[in-house]
């Protein structure tokens, strides 16, 4: 599993406040983590985050 | 100076009356009046008071050998019927052990009340607020799923698994009945076909902590719990009933947290029940008298209410009163409440789970199964098997959109889906409570599987 940072919305010219998470065995598995919402996965991102890792790049 | 006149026979000058003592007392035929007349001992077979009133009759029993009338509205037949054809007044009836009405309502504690209708509409319907009580919905899957320390929903809908603390151990939750991998395991004659089935995988003795809790639980939101007036002096008694089986006999831990009152602070009720046999299915009930105290919670769409089973709990969670809300969330349990995970492959299975108004347990209601999916899909939605297509949003890049078949309670936390595109790439996910929505920019021919939405509590 990794984690990604988004690509700048180019519709509504904003960087999205949202992480992408992707599985490791099929990378078209694709968990968008709404970072201005509650959610278990937002609140494991951020302890990863915590533990001093950071996100891949967005596209 | 007493003196006395012995005679047998008294007789009327018209010869009609008579009165005639004989050795043992005294016979008086024909009409007699008397200012008082006492029968201490003995049977008075005729008494009849034809224009006059009888205005105090005091005896230890009455008896009425035929029937008893007062006037024209009140009958006493000896047969048992009483009939009344005017208004009744009574403080208290009670018919045998099992129904009593008094002026708070009535109480029918047996078999239950026959009524065609209540208030003119449907008898049941809607009483159980807790959603998937049968733990029939399972979108997520129905394989058993270990349990670990990571809060999630893991196998069937609305129901939540946790190992609180690092106690260690482990167990695995899976749904049983038809479809799933373990054969339906429900209590005979109830209607049920799934249930939920805990079992021990990794063994742990009970710790001391407080902090380790192995948890099984539901949550309701606070707009759909507000009817109970929680936190106010009108506070319902309301009543959980579930039916229960395991294969380790004896207390478990039960508690219920009420959020939202607008004081601020969360109410904690700390209870328990019993599995009293071995493997065997149990029903188990449960009355609490809603807090008094708090004030009223808000009606949004958060956290109000929530009911966990405990499989077990850390040893220094035995202390503290029971039965009563508080405002410690330390938990409470009983003296020797059981503690599963120290039990190797031992299992507990739950179903029929029902939370309502009032202080009896009714029937499970049984809802159909469009209705419950349906509650479900306000906090889960999951598109199994189904492919959506994207349309083309301009001549490089395209939308994937999915209108979702029930509201959901908030917009969704995370948005999961597996997307496929030739070379585009993911972008922004627009995803709504209403709907899924995926941008792919630099390909036009892309399509969305598995569409997961959470807007789960």
């Amino acid at each position: 599993m990794t984690y990604k940072t988004p690509q700048f919305d180019d519709l509504n010219n904003v960087q999205p406040n949202a992480i992408i998470k992707i599985e490791s065995e099929n990378p078209k598995i694709i968990t968008w983590i709404f970072l201005d919402r509650e959610s278990q996965e937002k609140e494991d991102y951020l302890a990863w985050v915590a533990e001093g890792n950071t996100p891949d790049p967005a596209d | 100076m007493a003196s006395e006149i012995r005679v047998d026979k008294i007789n009327s000058l018209s010869g009609v009356g008579t009165v005639t003592l004989s050795p043992t007392g005294v016979d008086i035929s024909g009409i007699t009046t008397a200012a008082t007349l006492k029968a201490t001992t003995g049977i008075v077979t005729t008494l009849t008071a034809t224009t006059g009133i009888v205005t105090t009759l005091t005896t230890n029993t009455l008896t009425a050998n035929s029937t008893a009338k007062v006037g024209s509205g009140v009958t006493l037949s000896p047969d048992g019927d009483v009939f009344v054809t005017g208004v009744t007044t009574s403080t208290t009836v009670k018919v045998g052990g099992g129904v009593t009405i008094s002026e708070s309502g009535i109480e029918a504690s047996g078999i239950g009340i026959t009524v065609a209708n209540i208030n003119g509409g449907a008898v049941s319907g809607r009483r159980n607020m807790i959603i998937n009580g049968d733990q029939r919905v399972a979108q997520r899957g129905t394989t058993a799923v270990l349990v670990t320390d990571a809060a999630s929903y893991r196998h069937v809908d609305r129901f939540k698994t946790d190992l609180d603390g690092s106690g260690g151990g482990n167990w695995f939750i899976a749904q049983t009945g038809a479809g799933t991998s373990i054969a339906a395991d429900v209590p005979t004659g109830q209607g049920f076909a799934f249930s939920s089935k805990a079992t021990v995988n990794a063994t742990v003795s009970q710790p001391t902590s407080t902090s380790v809790h192995h948890q099984f639980y539901t949550m309701l939101e606070r707009q759909d719990i507000t009817h109970l007036e929680w936190g106010t002096s009108a506070a319902k008694a309301c009543t959980l009933s579930f039916w229960v089986k395991g294969s380790i006999t004896g207390t478990y831990g039960l508690w219920i947290a009420l959020y939202g009152s607008s004081g601020g602070s969360t109410y904690y009720y700390w209870t328990n029940y019993t599995i009293d046999s071995a493997n065997t299915w149990e029903k188990k009930v449960i009355t609490v008298t809603g807090p008094t105290s708090g004030g009223a919670i808000t009606a949004t769409n958060d956290l109000g209410l929530r009911i966990e089973w405990l499989l077990g709990a850390g040893s220094d969670c035995e202390t503290g009163t029971l039965n009563e809300w508080t405002t410690s969330n330390t938990i409470r349990t009983a003296s020797g409440t059981v503690f599963l995970p120290e039990n190797a492959g031992a299992t507990w299975y739950i179903t029929g789970i029902q939370f309502e108004v009032g202080s009896q347990a009714t029937a499970f209601e049984h809802r159909s199964m469009a209705e419950e999916l349906a509650l479900c899909q306000r906090y889960y939605f999951q598109s199994s098997g189904y492919t959506k297509y994207g349309a083309m949003y301009n001549n490089s890049h395209s939308m994937i959109s999915l209108d979702l078949p029930v509201t959901m309670r908030t917009d969704p936390g995370t948005s999961t889906a597996t997307v496929g595109t030739n070379s585009g790439t993911v972008s922004t996910n627009y995803s709504t409570r209403h709907y899924y929505q995926q941008y792919v920019t630099g390909d036009v021919s892309t399509f969305a599987t598995d569409i997961k939405m959470s807007a789960e509590l």
